[in-house]
């Protein structure tokens, strides 16, 4: 009746991890579009997306599942209850949290240290090599927030990834129908397994970084 | 980490996006979702009889079921977003029914809700002559300050009857301290009971599975009343859906028929009296949902 936690744990990694770098990516093109507009401008954008962090995941899955049922606007791709659609809700889950975790260390440097590294004598080139490399711990972190929130939530799985057994039920679905009907012990080992991914993987990420990338 | 990098991490996200893209759409390709309320998911019938169904007509269709509460169940049902349903909540049915949006199959099974509550039963449930005058003194217990109950809350098929049962008392419990609302699954609400203390209504399957697991110390079975608390699952097909796909309709009507044959057998011979199958006693059950679907 039920299928194995690896084969559960795999999908949720696989999911997740997708949508959490499109998050990243489309959060990393927005800012590098936001640092150059006006402060004033700038700030107001990121008061919006500071307020879509708190947002209930319900609600986000609420709002793909209205996307994505058949009569919906984007209904006629046969999305819903698919992995891609977890995708999709997860990725809206998690850009704010990516947008707003890099952005103003994003705009400080361009604004502070850009100038500062020109006027020491560095090429162009050079600079922008420079200041992404000041960056990178940023973006290691924001990366992670982004997966963190992606995979922990629970509203966009369940609404329109269903919790399908063998097809869409990902860690937090599982862990919620398990919990139900009553398999209290399951849904902890499997809560566990979730603490323990995210924990391992923001290790692996910062010593990484460490090592190789800000040195 | 530089532009190289950065532009490198960009592409493999966007191949990552159209892979999963490609991925995504040949999966879905001829799935039927199957949405269910969580007692015969819970029970293990819903997959006994999807996959005997399968093996004895030889119909390749790859159900996908989804676990929600009667009430989301339906709704996505009559969405178009999953194309069949069983649920056990009558007057919810008939109001999806009556919309169009849904269309029935087949009453397949029944069983009974029970009262449960803690065995010194303070309200006196076990001295009641039917379910009405048990939820009564329940009340009046409770405006004493000598009981509680715990609600589903959640509009699922047992909160459904719980609410019409109130309704037939004539009292509502509606935002009394003694009343609690649970929000949540039939097990975890029935916890919730043992655990302050509370009386419950809940479906025989679950209690029973919970109190043989041996989670239950303090709450037990106080009431049936097979007249006011019949609990009937039906099967529904969505009418969208239906209407759309010719296959889904042939698959429909195929599961009616394995469900009123040889799916009664298959319920009769492992899951007795957790689970009863109407065979023999159609036309009584079919009443019973009538009655049930137009109580309100």
């Amino acid at each position: 009746m039920s299928e194995s936690i690896l084969s559960i744990t795999l999908r949720s990694l696989y999911i997740s991890s997708t949508a959490a770098l499109i998050a990243f990516a489309s959060a990393v093109a927005l800012s590098a579009f936001l640092a150059r507009a006006p402060r004033r401008r700038a700030e107001m954008a990121l008061g919006v997306f500071e307020a879509l962090v708190g947002m209930p995941t319900t609600v986000i899955g609420l709002f793909v599942y209205m996307l994505l049922y058949p009569q919906g606007p984007l209904g006629f791709a046969r999305l819903l209850y698919t992995p891609i659609a977890i995708v999709i809700g997860q990725f809206l889950v998690a850009l704010p949290m990516a947008f707003t975790s890099m952005f103003r260390p994003f705009y400080e440097l361009r604004e502070c240290a850009r100038e500062l590294v020109l006027s020491l004598g560095c090429s162009e080139k050079h600079a922008t090599k420079v200041l992404l490399r000041e960056l990178a711990p940023v973006l290691t972190s924001s990366y992670l927030l982004a997966f963190s929130r992606a995979i922990g939530e629970l509203g966009v799985a369940l609404i329109v990834g269903g919790g399908i057994e063998g097809y869409t039920s990902v860690l937090t679905t599982a862990i919620a129908v398990r919990t139900s009907i009553g398999d209290y012990e399951v849904a902890i080992q499997m809560g566990l397994i979730l603490l323990s991914i995210t924990i391992s993987l923001a290790l692996i990420l910062k010593v990484f970084g460490e090592r190789v990338l800000w040195r | 980490m530089d532009t190289k990098a950065m532009g490198l991490l960009l592409t493999i996200a966007a191949i990552v996006a159209v892979a999963s893209c490609i991925y995504g759409g040949v999966e879905s390709r001829c799935l039927m979702i199957v949405s269910t309320t969580t007692s015969l998911y819970q029970l293990g019938v819903l997959s006994d009889l999807l996959s005997d169904f399968e093996n004895a007509t030889g119909i390749d269709v790859e159900f996908k079921v989804l676990v929600k509460g009667s009430g989301e169940a339906l709704r996505v049902l009559a969405d178009g977003s999953a194309c069949m349903a069983f649920v056990h909540a009558p007057s919810l049915e008939l109001w999806y029914v009556e919309q169009g949006k849904v269309e029935r199959l087949a009453v397949f099974a029944y069983n009974e809700f029970v009262i449960v509550g803690p065995s010194d039963d303070p309200a006196g449930v076990r001295n009641a002559t039917n379910a009405i005058e048990a939820f009564e003194r329940i009340y009046l217990a409770g405006e004493k300050g000598m009981a509680k109950f715990v609600s589903r809350g959640d509009m699922s098929g047992t909160n459904v009857r719980e609410l019409q049962l109130w309704r037939l008392v004539g009292l509502s419990p509606e935002g009394r301290p003694w009343y609690l609302k649970s929000c949540q699954g039939m097990v975890q609400t029935l916890l919730m009971a043992e655990n302050v203390g509370a009386y419950s209504l809940t479906d025989l399957g679950t209690y029973v599975r919970l109190r043989n697991q041996g989670r239950l110390q303090v709450l037990v079975e106080l009431k049936r009343d097979p007249q006011h608390l019949v609990n009937v699952y039906s099967a529904y097909v969505s009418g969208t859906c239906a209407l759309n796909d010719p296959y889904v309709r042939y698959v429909a009507q195929e599961l009616k028929s394995y469900l009123m044959t040889r799916g009664q057998e298959l319920l009769a011979s492992k899951y007795g009296d957790i689970i009863r199958p109407v065979r023999g006693r159609e036309d009584e059950v079919e009443r019973a949902w009538e009655v049930l679907a137009r109580l309100d």
